[in-house]
């Protein structure tokens, strides 16, 4: 717990550097004078006013390589500057946001040219039909309300705010270089060569950079970027039986380091052997009982469970309720995991163990980013609250998606029991509750729907395939008797191994395939 | 007036490593898969290494490039025997034959592994697609053509190396820059692009028959479109390309920006051009929008798979040995022309993509339809493939056009054929005539449930009045039906040129070229072009007045 802080408390004093100056370069230039001819100039005849405008500019660069048995694939580098435009009219008493009409599909997004030119002139092509949308959007929305008998109440659509800013220095994108992305793919996926049974093994590695600039209509300003290195191992496995298998890890990092390069060999052998298991293990039975999460698969149940996207209800014309509003959005104040479980939202964090989070400083209201307490002993103690919040309180830096309409969301979940026990207490907690239900096995589900099977009698331990979890998220979260000590990030949660009570495998539907005609080269 | 590169060499096809991996692989399996029920009869591998770049520009500023290797791979199965195999088009359903493809690593075992994989996906694909052919053929109506779904092509081996000048990509990214500033303060355009594309590289082909075959690829375009919308929401657009092979052939700044200019003067001139109205009258095609007339109206519908495939319109089936055009024309399809006029031509082959040596196809000759154009899969009275099988890499080929000519055995000059046009208007009494100068594309109807007719989009149209005075008009459509429209051909005049493009069909986009002289028509029908709901942005272009400079 105390090692889960430290590194916390690290990022944050490191990064997060206030300035108060909008950043002299050509990406504000062009953002605040197409921004100010814009508030100035546009004028809607007999409609809403334009009061509000933001400009979300991402400059995306990559290199990726990619090899196959020890051979590369072409490599590919490429750069591109995304421009996003959210407009928003009518007063912040009463706005055109919140409202899904069927103009929802205009996103709002386009390439520009990278010169200050460039800028402005996608900035006022995706500006003016943003307007429109917006325009239509508010005519939409009064019309809506009114055969609706939506009332006025005391809260902003849209709540104003003081401006504030979060600025990085921008440095450049310098990844490792060609031949040597090369020559570590190639390194990493040589070793599958020598199994016969596996018949594809791809190991690409992505470096990127994206870098963000943020300017809206009221003074909120951000300039930061994201490093982002991921590796995925793919592979093809025949299962002795004919099934066909897929396999497939996915390592993020946020910056390649010689140790790290080690790392991935290892966990490139690793996953060979994830493959040997595809390829041999047996097939196992329908089971319900308790089922040890390792952190993969807590990550997945976490992200399920306590899904706290998009708590305030946008009114929604092909809907009477909007179906994608957070389930959990009323129920703060009640029990929603058990007891002894406490979950934050990190938005400052940026990498944990060295894998990537979803760094998020300010958010795409123009909000500084908080971070919060959402779940206190099981219980939900706050929500991330956006500008569009109202009744539910004021934005804490949640508003997220800027390409649509941004909405509350989480960034980086961390999840922190009170009690974490070490693995062995763990597995014999697992085994004691079988053993109370009286069950002749037990499970531990690892990634890739891969079962650990123990034998309750012999103690046999043994991986198990063709698999699939049935669960409530929702009530799992309850029933968690116990967590490890083992975090990890996974799925966007910094989670340990989950010990659910009551789960239901269930065995797939699988068919097998013809054996290839001839044997793999 | 082919002749080979300068820098091409003839080589050794066997010491090519892609072809001895192929071939080791074709090899190691072809024995079983004869063996299978139903059989493999046939196995092909046709293998790409290019090098791909693309790069976008406005605003003096690059939006996007990229720069790749690309190491690809088709495989084309077919299962059964000539007579019915798995590419068959299945009657009331869409054609279903596979082709595998797949990114490839560089050599060596893991090439084999990669190629070894790809061919059980496309034997056990084709296998499959053969079982759902026969349950067709046992349930459908009988095929009004019978022939075989397959001929074998001819053995050929052959092998071109060309080595290509490096074209510079900053000098490339520098012309299109300076040339994009170009459209700064123009209050007309809405946007504009400014595009470089190239692919340069080798393809390799080897199939079960024998054929083996290494030919280059080298295709590069530099091409710009400016474009605005009216109030009214009608929308107006000029483009223009440059097909480039080698670094000689990049056009300079001060064309690339003549050209701009005259394309802006053309916006302009559209921008404030009445409405086009409905009216069938006497019509010039500019020789560009000809070779695209013939492309899309004619030269579809002779492509030989599809006169028997029940559900096509068959516009041309039966139409062999009669005259279907003046007799002062005639038609020939040869991919084998590698330049016109030293403009070099994206529709030149020399072997197509089923392995075929590429031949010349007279279609039509004096106004008589002689041939159709072949791929390897046989039609009544062509029993062979006349190298005209193509295809994208992913898709099985099909016949398609390479590079269509139109031949006129009288011509007269542009100028006379204006003065023909004056005095047709007079004498049909019509207000006027129209130049179609340009065309953006089309479509047309080749389904035999639709009727067989066709709407083109001309981007440039002048009505020409019968004192001579020409006026731009904009929102002019082009319609009409295949036969009638080339029986009112009249006169055709000297100034042959080429339109190079991509043509996309069932079996993928492939380069084409049209070459065509500016042609009279008796009558050709013109509507009103679909305006946009959308209205153009409130606010002028942030750079419409020169005065707000740059930063």
């Amino acid at each position: 717990m105390k090692k889960i802080l430290f590194i916390l408390v690290s990022f944050v004093t490191a990064f997060a550097l206030q300035a108060a100056a909008l950043p002299d370069n050509v990406y504000f230039r062009a953002m605040k004078d197409e921004m100010d001819r814009t508030l100035k100039e546009y004028r809607i005849e007999k409609g809403p006013e334009l009061f509000y405008l933001a400009y979300k500019l991402e400059f995306n660069q990559k290199a990726e390589a990619g090899a196959s048995f020890g051979k590369r694939f072409p490599f590919d580098q490429s750069e591109n500057l995304r421009i996003m435009v959210q407009a928003n009219v009518g007063s912040y008493k009463n706005d055109s946001l919140g409202f899904f009409s069927d103009t929802r599909r205009y996103k709002g997004i386009t390439l520009a040219s990278h010169t200050y030119e460039g800028i402005r002139q996608s900035l006022w092509q995706v500006s003016d039909r943003q307007i429109l949308k917006q325009q239509k959007s508010y005519e939409e929305k009064q019309a809506y309300k009114k055969q609706k008998q939506i009332k006025k109440d005391n809260f902003y659509d849209f709540a104003p705010i003081k401006p504030s800013s979060y600025v990085e220095e921008l440095t450049e994108f310098m990844p490792p270089a060609q031949d040597h992305l090369e020559k570590l793919a190639e390194k990493l996926s040589t070793q599958g060569k020598d199994y016969s049974f596996i018949e594809n093994f791809e190991t690409y590695i992505l470096v990127s950079k994206t870098t963000k600039f943020f300017l809206n209509s009221e003074g909120s300003f951000s300039q930061y970027s994201v490093p982002k290195v991921m590796v995925i191992f793919r592979g093809k496995v025949r299962h002795e039986k004919g099934y066909v298998f897929y396999p497939q890890e996915v390592i993020s990092f946020s910056a390649l380091t010689p140790e790290r390069e080690t790392l991935l060999e290892q966990k490139a052998d690793e996953f060979l052997q994830k493959l040997l298991v595809f390829h041999k293990a047996p097939m196992a039975e329908a089971y319900i009982g308790p089922v040890l999460f390792k952190p993969s698969e807590a990550g997945v149940l976490i992200a399920r469970g306590l899904d706290l996207s998009n708590i305030t209800p946008f009114l929604d014309s092909m809907n009477d309720t909007d179906p994608s509003a957070s389930p959990l959005r009323d129920k703060v104040g009640m029990r929603i995991m058990s007891p002894g479980i406490n979950v934050y939202d990190r938005p400052l964090l940026r990498e944990y163990k060295g894998t990537k989070a979803g760094f998020s400083p300010m958010d795409d209201e123009g909000v500084l980013a908080q971070d919060l307490l959402l779940v206190s002993k099981g219980k939900l103690k706050n929500l991330p609250l956006s500008r569009r919040s109202g009744k539910r309180g004021k934005s804490n830096g949640h508003g997220f998606a800027f390409s649509d309409q941004p909405r509350e969301n989480t960034t980086t979940l961390v999840v922190e029991p009170e009690n974490p026990l070490s693995q062995k207490e763990l597995e014999e907690k697992l085994l004691a509750r079988c053993r109370e239900l009286e069950l002749e096995y037990c499970y531990i589900a690892h990634d890739d729907s891969l079962f650990e099977r123990i034998d309750m009698k012999s103690g046999k331990r043994e991986f198990v395939l063709g698999l699939d979890m049935t669960y409530s998220a929702k009530r799992a979260l309850r029933d968690i008797l116990a967590t490890g000590d083992d975090f990890n990030l996974e799925n966007g949660v910094i989670v340990p191994s989950l010990l659910v009570d009551e789960v239901e495998l269930e065995p797939k539907e699988m068919i097998p395939e013809r054996k290839p005609l001839i044997p793999r080269p | 007036m082919f002749s080979l590169p300068s820098a091409a060499t003839i080589c050794d096809i066997q010491a090519q490593e892609p072809i001895q991996l192929l071939e080791a692989e074709l090899k190691r399996g072809l024995k079983t898969y004869k063996k299978q029920k139903p059989p493999i009869y046939y196995l092909s591998y046709t293998y790409s290494e290019l090098l791909v770049r693309n790069l976008w520009v406005y605003a003096g500023g690059v939006a996007s490039k990229s720069e790749q290797e690309k190491r690809s791979l088709s495989v084309l199965a077919r299962a059964g025997n000539t007579k019915m195999d798995n590419s068959r088009y299945l009657k009331g359903e869409s054609k279903k034959d596979y082709v595998a493809y797949r990114s490839m690593p560089l050599g060596g075992k893991a090439f084999s592994i990669a190629l070894w994989d790809a061919t059980q996906r496309a034997v056990k694909s084709a296998q499959e697609v053969l079982s759902q052919v026969q349950s067709n053929n046992q349930v459908a109506s009988e095929r009004a053509d019978d022939s075989p779904d397959f001929v074998m092509p001819p053995v050929s081996v052959y092998c071109r190396h060309e080595e290509y000048a490096p074209i510079d990509m900053q000098k490339i990214e520098d012309l299109l820059k300076e040339a994009s500033l170009s459209v700064r303060g123009n209050k007309i355009v809405l946007g504009s692009s400014f595009d470089f594309f190239q692919k340069q590289g080798h393809t390799y082909f080897l199939d079960s028959n024998g054929t083996k075959l290494k030919t280059p690829v080298n295709l590069g375009r530099i091409s710009y479109s400016v474009w605005g919308e009216k109030a009214d929401g009608a929308y107006i657009e000029r483009s223009n390309s440059y097909d480039i092979i080698s670094p000689e052939g990049v056009p300079s700044l001060e064309t690339l920006v003549a050209d701009v200019k005259k394309s802006l003067a053309e916006l302009e001139a559209l921008f404030h051009a009445p409405d086009a109205e409905p009216l069938t009258a006497p019509a010039i095609l500019k020789n560009k929008a000809m070779g695209v007339f013939v492309h899309e109206i004619l030269g579809h519908r002779v492509e030989g798979h599809r006169q028997k495939i029940d559900s096509f319109g068959k516009t041309f089936t039966d139409k062999l040995g009669q005259q279907i055009m003046p007799s002062f024309l005639s038609i020939v399809d040869d991919p084998t022309l590698a330049y016109f006029k030293n403009i070099p031509l994206r529709g030149f082959y020399e072997y197509d993509d089923e392995g075929v040596k590429a031949q010349p196809v007279t279609i039509v000759e004096n106004g008589v339809l002689k041939n159709f154009l072949m791929n390897a899969s046989p039609i009544k009275g062509f029993p062979v493939s006349n190298g005209h099988g193509r295809a994208s890499l992913g898709n099985s080929p099909v016949a398609r056009m390479g590079v269509t000519r139109l031949v006129s055995s009288q011509s007269v000059s542009y100028e006379e054929l204006e003065k023909m046009l004056i005095e047709k208007v007079k004498e049909q009494g019509k207000p006027y005539g129209f130049i179609i100068e340009d065309l953006s594309g089309g479509f047309t109807q080749t389904d035999s449930f639709a009727p067989q007719t066709f709407k083109l989009e001309p981007t440039l149209v002048y009505r020409v009045y019968p004192d001579g005075k020409k006026e731009v008009v904009r929102g002019a459509d082009l319609v009409g039906t295949p036969l009638v429209s080339f029986s009112k051909i009249l006169a055709t005049a000297d100034d042959d040129d080429v339109f190079n493009g991509n043509c996309g069909a069932e079996s993928g986009w492939v380069p084409v070229s049209a070459i065509a002289p500016s042609v009279l028509l008796d009558s050709i029908e013109v509507e009103k072009t679909a305006k946009s709901s959308s209205k153009p942005p409130q606010l002028p272009p942030p750079f419409s007045l020169p005065e707000r400079g740059n930063k």
